[in-house]
């Protein structure tokens, strides 16, 4: 069958099989969840304290849809997941939801044209004359002064900033045309409607749909600015918890108090702690973002029923519900990135059970240690690692440059133009998964580029295309032996999953690459050569503090990196 | 864009014009009291390339076809078979290649380079990773749209927002995101949809007023946000005053819509196979005849883990993808016809939106009279994933192409050799919209596509 190339073909490919080098250091351009950037190189001499020209212009960033659900959240007093349901997915070209170059279209803001008018037109049915004085019902004018009250206090809350009377007076304008579809003659009705038309503006707004991080006029001869104390607060508060800033962080800006390492350090901690459930949410996000784990990806509509029958659209919900608790559980009993890595318990409900071969009864999720010998940590996760197969089969080469990508920071080389596809499943020559491509190591052409990352993949050879444990494929024994390829210190052999992903965890180059990818998450941005210091700072930071989370969120905030701004004008 | 070309070159350009057609409009919009009306614009894409032997037309005796006179159901699995009867409307393009993903010594090809660059005229901002999957500006669907001042209808039926192979990019160069979900997409866009005849309401006026302060309100705002911001941020503010006009338009009314508007059933949520996709089709016609909006961009993705059951048992349960679109070899028989089957069911899918919009009457004549369809594709051979040799197909009876037209360009097989740039095709669009460029798209390829007009 004329299915590959000719074998002679593939020897003069050799040579030209594997272009670039992988995580190539020298190479221009920005990475998606892998590769330094362009970095200054590994030999690049970081010290302490020196502060690094900053790499951010000043710019606005679009609230994600988890923040914009929050704020409506904390603006009106209500459940906003329906009110905001319809908000497109946040994209994500450069790996995260929370990217800067996320910006409008003509979709998103008939969307949010709508949004706002569900919105208002939830606060018109559910207006509350006692909240205001009696007074504002008197007459039109008087109800006119307490408009402006509102717009002055509701306007502070939305935009998180004071505003000034030309904005005030622009939204009164609204509030003026709207107070005129109100019933005549009847001032409540009137005030109401012009309420309703001022928020429904408020919504739509740029001020409440991006934040800003312009910060004031910046120095004449460094063009460096910095954010101001407000824009400061809400990056903050975004940043961490997914919310606008509270009174407390608002009042700390008002008195100077967001300046030094030490006060930003007590706020990040402060909202922590005050926030719990925001926290673990924004914590998911970013954690979801990071491991591209993703129950909406087609793969996982269409696993094939007659090879796993026990997989069904309710486990595929119970996975997805199973994936959250176990997030949230790690988050909340103290986010130590190593406990990520191997932790063997998870939960399970009847739905998912099957899935680890166990017999739960009822539709209650229960913790359940599992056996460590077979799951060790969300890389072990039917989530992860169903993400990452076909419909059919596992597929060691997905994984492997998912952990290559995600975990060691490094990209595979391009696909060259010609590749040979996969063999189908033949029915008659029986072969594992991992059989099927040992093409990758025996012809020189594709072994070239391939032995750089599907080793990481081929130890979770012992989970299936849904994430269940194996031992064996088609009657054959399965072989799980590969390792860790392509890093500068912590390549090894072995021949489980659990033994890598240990292994990984304790992995410097690991812990390196999470804090860089915690700061794309962060500054929504892919790291440049001049972060490379700033970087090892935060790995530094996240080393000494047991690889908490918090602490490296709060090294983060509280770096130069968070709040100063370069206007210089950037080569074209 | 600073363009080099000699001026022999730019008169050759021009000389084959017909009528001066890019400069009606410009007349027309110089002295004309209403804005002039052009044809609707709908993308139609599928992946996966194509077996040129079986694509191609030939001559009625089964030769080498003429620029004129040709047939397409050559063959019972021939590619273009189901559009056979529509063939007088259709120009069939041959050998356009994604030239501007070559750029000197670099090369964006593949999947993701035949992602960016159909509908943009330009390469990706780097060869790999994310930045792969971005570029440096528009796509025709989004440029159009924006100068028709309507919001496009973008679809892609896999169910997730986050395809890789969406193909509409904004001013910035960012892909936008496509809706994908049947039944939304009909709440969005014909939820309120208010046929005509209603009863007015007493506070229809004020309610329009205050809609209306509330653009202005959003205009002023945004206004002086954008004076603060430079470069890529400015775009940001640019993209939401954008946006504000579009809204502005409809408040204003928009266009009535046509006769043969019908606001169609709700449609059923579900993933997979020709339902999802005539239901996307009809939904797509009926919002042009509607004139809900006159740009649509939809991929005829079918959904079903890459499978496409429908098919002969031998296909079945095959990937499209994997198996068949990766085991086409040039000059193999066998795996040549199975991508043909696959294409042809593509083309039936195609041959079935012209038929909705033949069959919707508008002024003298129907909807597909005055629409400009683009079938589009993202590879040529597609087991290489080579990005030359792309099939090309332009339906409907709007603008001033020649149709019943078959042209031809270099077809030679070097990939490092790629001679025939497909941005011109996009430039020869882009003017029939009225936007007067020399290029659209890659600007070292000035000039519109030869043989069209």
């Amino acid at each position: 069958m004329k299915r590959h190339l000719s074998a002679l073909l593939w020897l003069a490919l050799g040579a030209s099989g594997c272009q670039g080098n992988f995580g190539d250091l020298s190479k221009g351009g920005s990475g998606s969840m892998g590769g330094p950037g362009d970095a200054g190189g590994p030999g690049a001499s970081c010290t302490d304290g020196t502060a690094a020209a900053p790499t951010l212009p000043p710019r606005i960033r679009r609230l994600t849809k988890l923040e914009i659900r929050n704020t409506v959240a904390d603006l009106f007093g209500v459940t906003a997941a329906n009110l905001t349901s319809e908000i497109e997915a946040d994209p994500r070209p450069q790996g995260y939801s929370t990217g800067d170059e996320r910006s409008v279209n003509p979709a998103y803001m008939e969307t949010q044209q709508h949004v706002a008018r569900q919105i208002a037109a939830d606060f018109r049915k559910t207006f509350d004359k006692t909240k205001f004085a009696p007074s504002c019902f008197a007459s039109d004018t008087s109800a006119r002064g307490c408009a402006d009250t509102f717009v002055r206090d509701f306007g502070k809350r939305a935009f998180r900033r004071v505003l000034t009377d030309v904005d005030a007076s622009a939204l009164l304008n609204v509030y003026d045309a709207g107070r005129a579809t109100g019933t005549d003659g009847d001032v409540a009705d009137r005030f109401a409607a012009g309420l309703q038309y001022t928020v429904t503006a408020a919504v739509q707004s740029p001020e409440f749909i991006f934040r800003s991080e312009l910060g004031g006029d910046p120095d004449p001869s460094t063009a460096i600015v910095r954010m101001t104390p407000t824009e400061l607060a809400s990056a903050i508060s975004y940043g961490i918890i997914a919310s606008p800033p509270d009174e407390a962080l608002m009042s700390a800006a008002d008195a100077s108090e967001l300046a030094t390492p030490e006060q930003l350090g007590t706020q990040v901690r402060r909202l922590i702690d005050a926030q719990p459930d925001r926290f673990k949410a924004q914590v998911q996000r970013f954690l979801l973002d990071w491991l591209g784990i993703d129950f909406d990806n087609p793969v996982w509509a269409a696993k094939d029923k007659t090879l796993y029958p026990n997989f069904s659209s309710a486990m595929k919900d119970a996975l997805r519900q199973e994936t959250g608790m176990f997030i949230d559980d790690w988050t909340a009993s103290g986010p130590f990135l190593p406990t990520l890595l191997t932790s063997s318990s998870t939960f399970v409900n009847q739905a998912n059970a099957p899935i680890y071969g166990l017999t739960t009864v009822g539709t209650t999720f229960q913790k359940q240690a599992l056996d460590p010998k077979q799951r060790a940590g969300i890389l072990t996760s039917p989530g992860f690692l169903g993400t990452y197969s076909h419909i059919d089969s596992s597929s060691p080469v997905f994984r492997a440059v998912a952990i290559m990508r995600r975990l060691l920071c490094r990209e595979p080389p391009p696909v060259p133009a010609m590749v040979p596809p996969l063999p189908p499943i033949s029915k008659t020559d029986i072969k594992t998964t991992r059989q099927r491509f040992d093409q990758h190591t025996s012809v020189a052409f594709c072994h070239s580029c391939h032995s750089a990352f599907d080793p990481l993949g081929d130890v979770f050879e012992s989970y299936d295309a849904v994430g269940a444990y194996r031992t064996e494929e088609n009657g054959i024994a399965i072989d799980s032996s590969g390792g860790i390829v392509g890093t500068v210190n912590s390549d090894a052999k072995f021949d489980n999953a659990v033994d890598m992903v240990k292994a990984l965890a304790a992995s410097p180059e690991v812990h390196e690459c999470f804090a860089r990818q915690v700061y794309r998450f962060s500054l929504g941005r892919i790291e440049s050569s001049a972060d490379q210091c700033a970087i090892q700072n935060y790995a530094r930071v996240f080393t000494e503090n047991s690889f908490d989370l918090r602490e490296l969120l709060v090294a983060v905030v509280s770096s130069p990196a968070f709040a100063v701004r370069s206007a210089a004008p950037v080569e074209p | 864009m600073k363009l080099s070309i000699s001026r022999r070159t730019w008169l050759k350009t021009f000389a084959g014009l017909a009528a001066a057609a890019p400069f009606q409009g410009l007349l027309r919009d110089a002295f004309a009291q209403t804005t002039p009306t052009y044809p609707r614009f709908v993308v139609i894409s599928n992946p996966n390339g194509c077996s040129p032997d079986l694509w191609r037309p030939r001559a009625p005796g089964g030769g080498v076809a003429d620029k004129t006179g040709w047939v397409l159901d050559f063959d019972p699995d021939s590619s273009l078979g189901p559009v056979e009867r529509h063939k007088d409307s259709l120009v069939i393009i041959e050998g356009l290649d994604l030239t501007c993903n070559y750029d000197q010594k670099e090369v964006y090809l593949g999947h993701n380079g035949g992602a960016v660059a159909p509908l943009t005229g330009l390469h990706a901002r780097a060869p790999e990773n994310a930045d792969s999957m971005r570029t440096t500006g528009p796509s025709i669907d989004y440029a159009i749209a924006k100068r028709l001042k309507v919001a496009p209808f973008l679809f892609h039926p896999t169910g997730y927002a986050g395809n890789n192979l969406l193909i509409t990019f904004d001013d910035a160069g960012e892909r936008v995101p496509y809706e994908y979900e049947l039944r939304a997409s009909f709440d969005k866009w014909f939820g309120s949809f208010m046929p005509p005849g209603t009863m007015p309401d007493p506070k229809a006026l004020a309610r329009k007023q205050a809609d209306q302060a509330i653009l202005d309100y959003l205009n002023d705002d945004a206004k002086r946000l954008r004076i603060r911001l430079a470069g890529a941020e400015r775009l940001k503010m640019d993209a939401f005053i954008d946006g504000l006009n579009l809204l502005q338009q409809k408040i204003n009314g928009g266009s009535t819509p046509g006769a043969g508007c019908q606001k169609p059933a709700r449609p059923t949520n579900g993933l997979g196979g020709e339902q999802t996709i005539q239901t996307m089709l009809q939904l797509t016609a009926q919002l042009l005849a509607c004139n809900l909006t006159q740009v649509a961009t939809v991929n005829l993705d079918p959904v079903n883990g890459g499978k496409m059951p429908w098919l002969p048992p031998a296909l079945a349960n095959l990937a499209v993808h994997n198996d068949i679109a990766h085991g086409f070899r040039p000059g193999d028989p066998v795996s040549g016809r199975n991508l043909s089957i696959v294409h042809r069911w593509y083309a039936t899918q195609v041959a079935y939106f012209i038929d909705q919009l033949k069959g919707i009457r508008e002024g003298s004549g129907t909807v597909y009279d005055n629409t400009i369809i683009l079938w589009s594709n993202e590879l040529g051979d597609p087991s290489q994933h080579m990005n030359n040799n792309l099939p090309f197909v332009l339906a409907g009876g709007g603008g001033t192409f020649k149709r019943g037209t078959y042209l031809k360009f270099g077809t030679g097989a070097a990939y490092k050799d790629p001679q025939d740039p497909h941005s011109r095709l996009l430039t020869s669009i882009a003017n029939q919209f009225g936007m007067n460029t020399m290029a659209f798209g890659d600007p070292r390829y000035a000039g519109e596509l030869p043989g069209l007009t």
